[in-house]
């Protein structure tokens, strides 16, 4: 119901938010679920960041708070559809000053994330991708630090394995 | 994990080819600004609904209030059990006064030549 009551001040603010972090939603959304629903999967992670905004005053701890709010919602999806990480579609070519080898290598990476569970994609995403330490990963996702690191660890194996059965790292 | 890659290895290779998400369609803050907006708009038939739940409890305690009123000031034998008290006392007189006639009616009765026969002989 405050909500209503918010003024341009607070739109201002989550403009603000919304430019600072939105391609970290985005990206953690999108690696987290795939590329189905990822607007609607932004969407709704904002949606809550603007109901909780007004908590956040002096905006410390913001980032980590949104990062459990994107986990949380791509997790949730998961779980409501039951769903593996959803195929992409990923171009043939490599990007603008991206050699061939890189185009190969960030499709492998991609594919070796969709082999893993989606509570182990989580924590590669905040760990490794969004450089977290363990300590905000388990604040994130609210989780002891110890299952982060164990659900890492087995995380960093399977891509491995993976890795080493494609021939790329071996 | 396998022995020939070092923790930080592959730590860089994968964050080196992580995967990117495609960028945000046209105008999402807006999209974004609109559905949070609405998502907070109260509902329009929201103080409607509250207002028939009103009413409806208020026409249940109405109920309430006249039923005990009537149940209280009403005939009910139950509670307004004065006038049943007097007819069962008056029940109770008229017994016992009965039963009291019916023996001295019995003491007052003037004895049989049988009666008299016995008495005399048993003295």
């Amino acid at each position: 119901m405050t909500l209503n009551l918010k003024d341009g001040a607070d739109e201002e603010r989550f403009r603000a938010v919304y430019q600072a972090h939105g391609a970290m939603v985005r990206g953690v959304v999108y690696n987290i679920t795939g590329e189905r629903d990822l607007d609607d999967l932004v969407q709704e992670t904002f949606i809550k960041v603007w109901r909780g905004l007004d908590g956040f005053r002096n905006d410390s701890g913001i980032k980590t708070w949104i990062y459990r709010i994107a986990t949380n919602t791509a997790l949730d999806h998961c779980r409501k559809n039951r769903l593996k990480r959803t195929e992409t579609i990923v171009d043939d070519l490599p990007a603008p000053g991206e050699g061939e080898a890189d185009a190969i290598h960030r499709d492998l990476v991609r594919k070796g994330m969709e082999r893993l569970s989606a509570g182990h994609r989580a924590v590669v995403t905040l760990c490794i991708f969004e450089g977290l330490s363990l300590r905000e990963a388990a604040s994130a996702l609210e989780l002891p630090e110890g299952t982060v690191k164990s659900r890492l660890f087995y995380a960093k194996s399977e891509l491995l394995k993976f890795f080493n059965l494609s021939g790329v790292l071996a | 994990m396998s022995p020939e890659f070092d923790d930080r290895e592959v730590n860089d290779f994968l964050r080196r080819n992580r995967p990117v998400a495609p960028g945000p369609r046209e105008g999402e803050f807006s999209r974004i600004l609109l559905a949070a907006k609405s998502a907070a708009e109260p509902r329009k038939e929201a103080p409607l609904v509250l207002f028939r739940r009103l009413s409806f409890a208020l026409a249940a305690c109405l109920l309430i209030a006249i039923g005990a009123m009537l149940t209280v000031g009403g005939d009910n034998p139950r509670v307004a059990a004065g006038p049943d008290d007097e007819r069962v006392e008056s029940f109770l007189d008229d017994t016992i006064n009965h039963a009291m006639t019916e023996q001295s009616k019995v003491v007052e009765r003037e004895p049989t030549e049988e009666i008299m026969l016995v008495a005399y002989n048993g003295e």
